[in-house]
C-alpha cells in the first residue's frame, strides 16, 4: 500500500517541503527519495509473494515445477555435462525422453548458479529453498527493469509508478509466487530486459546496447518458449517504423546487430537449434533483416545521387528485384519443405478457433482457454482503464520508444484475450502504459496546484496593468474552482491506487498462493482443513512399490509421480507424443478387459486416478474424462464421444450411458464408493463434486485390485493383476 | 529520353498489317474514355485516428469477444425463481471464474473504456493552451 | 529499349562513381572490408549449393560469421561517418571499441558452434 502511493508520496513531499530546503539540494533529495522508493518496491515485490510459504510450507507448487525441481536437483548433483546428456528412462515408458535436448535450461541453470553461489558464501541452504524463492527474486528484479524501462520511454516518475504497479500486479504474481518454480518466473524478467535493452539500443544507436539486448534475448530463449513473441514483435516494430517513415540509422544498428548476434546465441540452445533459419515462425525476422539491408542500400544511394530521376529509376529496379527474390526464396523454401510451416500453438494464437477444431490436447488445458472479462478484471483491476489513457498519452508524445511500448501492449493484450495464461506476457506492458497515465495525470494536477499558487501570489503583490491584467483576472476567477477540483481529483487518484493495492493483496493471499498439491478448505466451523492426499499417495508409491514399477495415470500427474514417487510413468506433462497420450486415454475409456490388454502391452503395474467425490474437489479425473475421450478418439476412432454422453449431456448418475458406467475410469473412481456415506441426509454413493448419486454402485473389478486409497479418497491406486494361470 | 521514342516509332512501322487493322477498326466506333488514372496515394492517418481504432480493438478484447466466439455462451442467462417459479434474466454468470455472458462482457468492456476516456478528458481539460470553451465543456 | 536502359545504367554508374570518389578514405576501407565479407559469404553459399550443407552448423557458422562481420562493419561505418548527425556525440573510439567487443562475442560463439 505504501508503495502503491509512491508517486503521491513523492509529489506531496516535494510540494510540502519548505522552499529554503529545496533550494539547498533539490537534486540530491530527489535521488534519495527515488532510491528509497525503489528499495521499498524491491522488498515489497519479494515479500508479497511469500504468502504461500507462510500459509503452507516451503514447497514446490503445481505440476510443471516438479519436473523443473527434479532436473535442478539432478543438475546440482551430477553437474552440467551429465545434465546436458541426460536420457531419462523414468518417463514416457517405453520411449524415454532425452531431457538435455528437450527442455529450456535457463531456469535450472539460474537456480543452480544461485545455489552454488550461496554455497560458496557459506550459506548452507537446501536446493529446494533456492527453487522456491527463485521466482520472487526475479520478480523483484523485474521491478527494477520496469523502472528503467519507464524512465526510458517517459520519465523517472513513470518509471517509479511502473515499478510499483508491476510489483504487486496479480497478473504477474499468479506465476511468480514462492514455490511456483516455473519457466515464466524468470522469463518475464528476461522478456522485459530484452525489450528494455532493445529500446535503449534504438534510442542511442549504440552497438554495446544492441549486444546487451542480444544477450537478454539469449537468456529469454534459454528460459521459455515464449521467446517467439520477441522474435516476431521486434521485426513488426521495425516494419511499422519503416512504414511510418521513422527509419533511422540508429534503428539499423540496433536491429541488425541484435538480430545477428541474438540468432547466433539462440542457436546454442539445443532445444531451439536451427529453428531460427528453418521454421516459419522465425522467417519474419529474417525477412525484415534483409529488408533493412535493401533499405539501407537505397538510403545510401539516395544520399550519393543528386539526380532524383536517376534515383527513381534505380529505386524501381532495386525494389522489384528485392521483392522478386524474396518471394521466390520464400516460395521455394516452403515448397521444398526446408522452411517448416507454423506450429499448431502459434497458429492457434493467430486464429483462436483453430485449436478447438484441430488440437484437443492444447484446447484441453484450462489455462489455454480464451479470457473472459472477469479474468481481466481479476488480474489488472484499475489498470484496465488506465491502459487506454496511457495509450492516449503515448500517442500524444509519439517517439520510437512509445511506439514500441504501444505495439507491445496491443499485441500482448490481444494474445491475453486469446489465452488466459498469456495475461502474464501482457502484464508488464499494461503496467508500463498505465504508469504513464498515472504519472502524467498526477503531474498535470500537481503542476496546476503549484503554478496557480505562484500566480496568485504575484497577482496580489504586484500591480499589473493593461491587457495582461485582464487575462490574469480571468485566470484568477477560475482559480478556486480549478484548484479545488484538482485536489479532489488527486484524492480520487490516490483512492483508486490504494484500492488497487488492497485488491492485489487480497487476490494474492486468497487466489494465487495455494500450491494445488496441498488442498485447503473451510471446515464446518470456519477452520481450515488441509488435504494432503497427493503427497500421501506419492510417498506410498515410493515406499511400497518395486523400484521399476510403471505407473499409468492421466498426463497431468506424470511429473509429480516421477519427482515425488520416483517411479516410471507412461505419459507426463511434456505432451510431446500425442499418440502415447491417446493410448492412455483409450485405456481409460475402454471396458476393463480391453483396457487390460492395453495396459499389458504398456507393462503397466499400477494405475493412479484422482477422485474428488468424497471431498468435493472438482478438478479430478472424472471431470477431465471427456478430454481423455476426445484425445483418445482423435487417434483411435474406436472411441467416440457420443457414446459417453446422453443427449449431449455428461452425467454419472443413473441416467448415464452404459458405456460410461462401465468404462475403466468410472470403475476405478467409484470402486467401493457405493458403500460410503459422504454427506448427511444423502443416500450412500453421493458424489459431492458433481452433486449426484452415482449410477453404478456395484462396481466389480476383474483384472485390477485396489492397492491404496488416501485418507480423503483423493488419490486411488490400483494394482494390475498378473495374467491368470492357464490351468 | 529521345532514343526511346524513336525506338517506339520504329517498332510501329515494323508491325504486322493485321494488327494495324485490329488497332484501327474497333476505335472507329469506340471512343476511348478520357481516363485520369492515378496511383492511389497512400497517406498515413493521423495519430489520433489510429488511437481511436486501437481503442475500439481494446474494447473488443477486454469485453472477451474471443471468448464469445469460441465458447459461444448465451447472450444473457436466465434462472427460475425458487418461490414463484417465474423465469428471471440473469446478467452475471455466477460460480465460474473465467466465464461470462455476452452482454455482461460487452457492458463491462464499455465501462473500462469509459473510465479511460474519463482520464483522457481530464487531461484535455487541464491542457494549458486550450480554448476556454473546450475547458468548460470537458470539465462538466 | 535495351539501349536506353543501358544508357541509364551507365549514367547511374557514372554518377555513383563520381559521388563515391568524395568519400573519406577510412570509410572506403570499411566498405572494402564489407565487400570482402559479403563475397566470402556468397562463395560459401555457392559452395553449399554445389557440395551440400551436410554439417549444417558448420555451414551456418561460416556464413553467419561473414554476415555478422559485414553487418557490424556497416554499423561501425554508420557510426564513424561524420555526415550522420545522429551520432555526433558518439566518439569514433567508442564506436570502434563497441565494434571490437561485438566481434569478439560473435566469433567466440561461432567457435563454439563450429564443431
Amino acid at each position: 500500500m505504501v508503495v502503491g502511493n509512491a508517486e503521491s508520496m513523492k509529489s506531496d513531499l516535494l510540494s510540502s517541503l519548505s522552499i529554503r530546503w529545496i533550494k539547498l539540494k533539490t537534486k540530491q533529495q530527489e535521488v534519495l527519495i527515488r532510491v528509497s522508493i525503489l528499495c521499498l518496491v524491491y522488498i515489497l515485490a519479494f515479500i508479497s509473494r511469500l504468502f504461500s510459504v507462510l500459509r503452507y510450507e516451503s514447497m514446490i507448487h503445481e505440476f510443471d515445477p516438479y519436473f523443473n525441481y527434479r532436473t535442478t536437483l539432478f543438475l546440482t548433483q551430477k553437474g552440467f555435462y551429465e545434465f546436458w546428456n541426460w536420457f531419462d528412462s523414468e518417463s514416457w515408458y517405453p520411449l524415454g525422453r532425452i531431457i538435455g535436448g528437450t527442455l529450456y535450461p535457463g531456469l535450472m541453470v539460474t537456480a543452480a548458479l544461485l545455489y552454488w553461489s550461496l554455497r560458496f558464501l557459506r550459506f548452507a541452504v537446501h536446493i529446494r529453498e533456492v527453487c522456491v524463492l527463485t521466482a520472487p527474486f526475479f520478480a523483484s528484479n523485474t521491478t527494477l527493469v520496469a523502472y528503467f524501462f519507464g524512465k526510458e520511454i517517459w520519465d523517472s516518475g513513470a518509471g517509479l509508478v511502473a515499478a510499483a504497479l508491476i510489483a504487486i500486479c496479480p497478473g504477474y504474481i499468479s506465476r511468480s509466487v514462492a514455490g511456483s518454480y516455473d519457466n515464466e518466473g524468470v522469463a518475464i524478467f528476461a522478456l522485459l530486459l530484452t525489450f528494455y535493452l532493445f529500446v535503449r539500443a534504438v534510442n542511442t544507436g549504440s552497438l554495446a546496447w544492441a549486444l546487451a539486448s542480444a544477450f537478454g534475448y539469449f537468456y529469454m530463449v534459454s528460459a521459455w518458449g515464449g521467446y517467439v513473441f520477441i522474435i516476431n514483435l521486434i521485426p513488426l516494430y521495425v516494419l511499422v517504423l519503416l512504414l511510418t517513415g521513422r527509419y533511422s540509422m540508429r534503428l539499423y544498428v540496433a536491429y541488425n546487430s541484435m538480430y545477428v548476434l541474438g540468432m547466433l546465441l539462440a542457436m546454442q540452445i539445443r532445444f531451439v537449434g536451427f529453428q531460427h533459419v528453418q521454421s516459419g515462425e522465425h522467417m519474419a525476422a529474417m525477412g525484415v533483416f534483409f529488408l533493412m539491408q535493401v533499405f539501407y542500400l537505397l538510403d545510401w544511394v539516395k544520399h550519393l545521387l543528386s539526380d532524383t530521376k536517376l534515383f527513381q529509376a534505380f529505386l524501381r529496379v532495386t525494389v522489384t528485384c528485392a521483392v522478386g527474390v524474396g518471394v521466390i526464396a520464400l516460395g521455394v523454401g516452403t515448397a521444398s519443405g526446408y522452411i517448416s510451416p507454423w506450429t499448431g500453438r502459434f497458429y492457434s494464437l493467430l486464429d483462436p478457433t483453430y485449436a478447438k477444431d484441430h488440437i484437443p490436447i492444447i484446447a484441453s488445458v484450462s489455462e489455454h482457454q480464451p479470457t473472459a472479462w472477469s479474468s481481466f478484471m481479476f488480474d489488472f483491476h484499475i489498470l484496465l482503464f488506465l491502459f487506454p489513457a496511457g495509450l492516449y498519452f503515448c500517442f500524444k508524445r509519439l517517439s520510437d520508444a512509445t511506439i514500441f511500448i504501444v505495439m507491445y501492449g496491443l499485441t500482448s493484450m490481444y494474445f491475453a484475450g486469446v489465452m488466459v495464461r498469456l495475461i502474464l506476457v501482457a502484464t508488464p506492458a499494461v503496467c508500463l502504459i498505465s504508469a504513464i497515465a498515472v504519472s502524467a495525470t498526477i503531474k498535470n494536477l500537481t503542476y496546476l496546484l503549484r503554478t496557480k499558487r505562484k500566480v496568485s501570489q504575484t497577482g496580489s503583490t504586484e500591480g499589473i496593468n493593461g491587457a495582461k491584467a485582464s487575462s490574469k483576472a480571468l485566470l484568477d476567477r477560475s482559480q478556486p474552482f480549478q484548484k479545488n477540483s484538482a485536489i479532489a481529483l488527486l484524492f480520487g487518484a490516490f483512492y483508486l491506487l490504494s484500492k488497487y493495492a488492497t485488491h492485489c493483496n487480497w487476490v494474492t493471499s486468497e487466489a494465487y498462493s495455494s500450491p494445488s498439491i496441498v488442498l485447503a478448505a473451510r471446515g464446518a466451523h470456519g477452520d481450515r482443513v488441509i488435504f494432503d492426499d497427493y503427497r500421501e499417495a506419492y510417498f506410498w508409491l515410493r515406499q511400497n512399490t518395486p523400484q521399476d514399477a510403471k505407473v499409468m495415470s492421466w498426463w497431468d500427474y506424470g511429473y509429480q509421480i516421477t519427482a515425488m514417487g520416483n517411479r516410471t510413468v507412461i505419459v507426463d506433462n511434456n505432451t510431446w507424443n500425442n499418440t502415447h497420450i491417446a493410448t492412455v486415454g483409450r485405456a481409460m475409456s475402454s471396458y476393463e478387459d480391453e483396457a487390460y490388454e492395453i495396459m499389458r502391452s504398456l507393462d503397466v503395474d499400477y494405475v493412479l486416478v484422482v477422485f474428488g467425490g468424497v471431498t468435493g474437489y472438482s478438478s479430478d479425473d472424472i471431470n477431465k474424462f471427456l478430454w481423455m475421450v476426445r484425445i483418445g478418439g482423435g487417434v483411435f476412432p474406436v472411441i467416440k464421444e457420443p457414446h459417453y454422453l446422453v443427449n449431449g449431456e455428461y452425467r454419472v448418475d443413473k441416467g448415464a450411458s452404459p458405456k460410461m458406467l462401465n468404462c475403466l475410469m468410472y470403475k476405478l473412481s467409484y470402486y467401493r464408493f457405493g458403500e460410503l456415506m459422504t454427506e448427511y441426509g444423502k443416500p450412500p454413493g453421493y458424489d459431492r463434486a458433481r452433486g449426484v448419486e452415482i449410477g453404478n454402485k456395484d462396481v466389480k473389478l476383474e483384472y485390477l485390485e485396489e492397492a491404496f486409497t488416501t485418507s480423503n479418497w483423493i488419490v486411488r491406486i490400483y494394482k494390475v493383476k498378473p495374467p491368470n494361470n492357464r490351468w | 529520353m529521345a532514343p526511346s521514342s524513336t525506338a517506339a516509332t520504329a517498332q510501329t512501322s515494323s508491325m504486322d498489317p493485321i494488327f494495324h487493322i485490329l488497332k484501327i477498326v474497333p476505335y472507329s466506333f469506340l471512343t476511348p474514355p478520357r481516363l485520369r488514372l492515378k496511383l492511389p496515394s497512400f497517406s498515413l492517418p493521423s495519430p489520433m485516428t489510429v488511437f481511436a481504432l486501437i481503442l475500439l480493438t481494446y474494447f473488443m478484447v477486454v469485453s472477451g469477444i474471443v471468448y464469445d466466439v469460441i465458447v459461444e455462451p448465451p447472450g444473457i442467462g436466465s434462472t427460475q425463481d425458487p418461490v414463484t417459479g417465474s423465469v428471471r434474466p440473469v446478467v452475471f454468470l455466477p460460480g465460474r471464474v473465467n466465464g461470462q455472458y455476452i452482454i455482461e462482457g460487452l457492458s463491462s468492456g464499455f465501462m473500462f473504456v469509459l473510465g479511460g476516456v474519463g482520464i483522457i478528458l481530464m487531461d484535455l481539460a487541464l491542457e494549458k493552451n486550450r480554448a476556454k470553451t473546450v475547458k468548460v465543456f470537458s470539465i462538466h | 529499349m535495351v539501349r536506353s536502359t543501358g544508357n541509364d545504367a551507365q549514367a547511374l554508374f557514372h554518377a555513383l562513381r563520381s559521388a563515391y570518389a568524395a568519400t573519406p578514405t577510412n570509410l572506403k576501407i570499411i566498405d572494402l572490408f564489407v565487400g570482402f565479407a559479403v563475397c566470402t559469404a556468397l562463395i560459401q553459399v555457392a559452395y553449399m549449393a554445389i557440395v551440400g550443407s551436410f554439417p549444417f552448423n558448420s555451414f551456418l557458422s561460416g556464413v553467419l560469421s561473414c554476415i555478422g562481420t559485414a553487418v557490424l562493419a556497416v554499423c561501425l561505418r554508420i557510426q564513424v561517418n561524420k555526415e550522420n548527425k545522429e551520432f555526433k556525440d558518439l566518439a569514433p573510439e567508442r564506436a570502434f571499441a563497441d565494434f571490437v567487443l561485438c566481434n569478439l562475442v560473435l566469433h567466440l560463439v561461432i567457435m563454439n558452434f563450429l564443431g
